[in-house]
């Protein structure tokens, strides 16, 4: 049974004319489209989420490990003989942390050696990345952004943007949830985007 | 916009932008902006740093020294200036509120490393990569620009619009006055880019046929 997968949002055009000509033609939303999809993976690239709100991309596991247990070395306490004995062990659980945990394992650096622990940026072999696209709704007026598709991508693309396995934190990418945006960086763009198409069709006017 | 004061201590690093001194804003209008500048140069700040390029004018991010690049290549990060090995120090990154603004920087534990890139204690011995404005610094014109149009939309959004005289409006002298009544503190390009990116005072004008006294230079 396939299980219908959402990872989109819908980017309403504004719901406006200026002397009987609407703003949002399907230019200005194809526009919107791209400038925003490629602000996003802008923004993703160098590990910071493209929802507001959301910050930067949690720490990949080997590097939460490999915190985890720095702070625990920080912060021995008890004899000298007891924290000696403490600080080898968990030197060896920071190394064993340092290449047990993704992205550092064996398999990962065999096939995928370019990539790094740092930025956190949602990028393995690219095609979550790949996928991510937008449609201008039937009437034009709107467009969805996402993951289409049902398949193991955007599986992969809903667990990130939820958070609902225990295992991976989220690390959200598309303001699906109510009351949710992109940054300010990207809704900033749109205005742009919508002040070029009104001064075009003012320019018309005008002539 | 410009920097008032910078602090630097053990656990604050930051920079104090006032955006709004000298001008009339409502303490909504004046709430809003603080929050979207504060958020818009964390983003900008957060995306310059992420291609190796500071975002304050005048300023550049050196290159890793050979031995550093190698350092953190061996450790399965890229080789360039981006600031990031564990990332702690830009996750500290973050705004405050003051009275007529900002502070920007990084606070907490993270401060000092922080300094150490920014040299505001004038202590550091590593290499100048600057992320946040010092005294008499700016960040560079495209964000500053972008700081500006938010400053003025919020104006936008919380003035006052005198409707019963723009319906009265028949020339342009007219209308320039209603709106300079209504932005006292900005440019006519500003005041006339701000309307367009309303949605509620680009309705009204275009109703009452105003919207040809938005001159456009025609390409």
């Amino acid at each position: 049974m396939s299980v219908k997968v959402k990872v989109k949002v819908m980017l309403k055009g504004i719901e406006q004319k200026i002397n009987s000509v609407y703003i949002h033609d399907r230019k200005t939303v194809n526009e919107i489209g791209r400038f925003v999809t490629e602000g996003m993976l802008d923004a993703m690239g160098k590990g910071l989420s493209p929802v507001r709100g959301f910050g930067r991309f949690v720490a990949y596991k080997a590097q939460r490990q490999s915190s985890r247990l720095n702070a625990a070395l920080k912060s021995l306490s008890g004899s000298k003989a007891g924290k000696r004995i403490a600080r080898q062990m968990l030197k060896k659980e920071i190394v064993k942390a340092e290449s047990g945990y993704y992205p550092e394992t064996t398999y990962i650096k065999e096939h995928y050696p370019d990539k790094t622990t740092r930025p956190v940026n949602l990028k393995l072999s690219g095609e979550l990345w790949e996928r991510i696209d937008y449609e201008l709704t039937q009437d034009g007026k709107a467009i969805e952004l996402g993951i289409f598709g049902y398949d193991k991508i955007a599986t992969i693309a809903r667990v990130h943007n939820t958070g609902e396995r225990l295992d991976i934190p989220q690390r959200k990418f598309l303001p699906t949830g109510k009351g949710e945006a992109f940054i300010i960086s990207l809704t900033r763009l749109i205005k742009d985007i919508y002040l070029n198409r009104i001064n075009d069709i003012i320019k018309v006017l005008n002539r | 916009m410009e920097v008032v004061k910078t602090t630097v201590n053990e656990s604050e690093i930051s920079s104090e932008l006032d955006l709004f001194s000298d001008l009339s804003l409502t303490a909504s209008a004046k709430r809003k902006i603080k929050d979207e500048v504060g958020e818009y140069l964390k983003e900008q700040i957060l995306l310059a740093v992420g291609e190796a390029e500071s975002p304050i004018s005048g300023e550049r991010f050196p290159a890793l020294a050979k031995s550093y690049k190698k350092f953190k290549e061996d450790n399965n990060l890229p080789g360039k200036a981006n600031l990031e090995f564990t990332g702690a120090m830009l996750d500290a990154l973050d705004f405050k509120p003051t009275t007529d603004g900002i502070k920007i920087g990084v606070f907490g534990s993270e401060a000092g490393k922080a300094d150490g890139h920014n040299n505001f204690s004038g202590d550091s011995t590593l290499r100048k990569r600057r992320f946040l404005p010092g005294d008499g610094q700016k960040f560079k014109e495209e964000i500053m620009t972008e700081v500006n149009r938010i400053v003025v939309d919020a104006v936008a959004e919380s003035v006052e619009i005198p409707v019963a005289e723009i319906k009265e409006v028949e020339t342009k002298a007219e209308l320039m006055d209603i709106l300079n009544d209504m932005f006292p503190d900005f440019s006519f390009a500003e005041i006339r880019e701000a309307i367009l990116r309303n949605e509620e005072l680009l309705e009204l004008l275009d109703e009452h046929n105003l919207l040809q006294f938005l001159n456009v230079r025609k390409s």
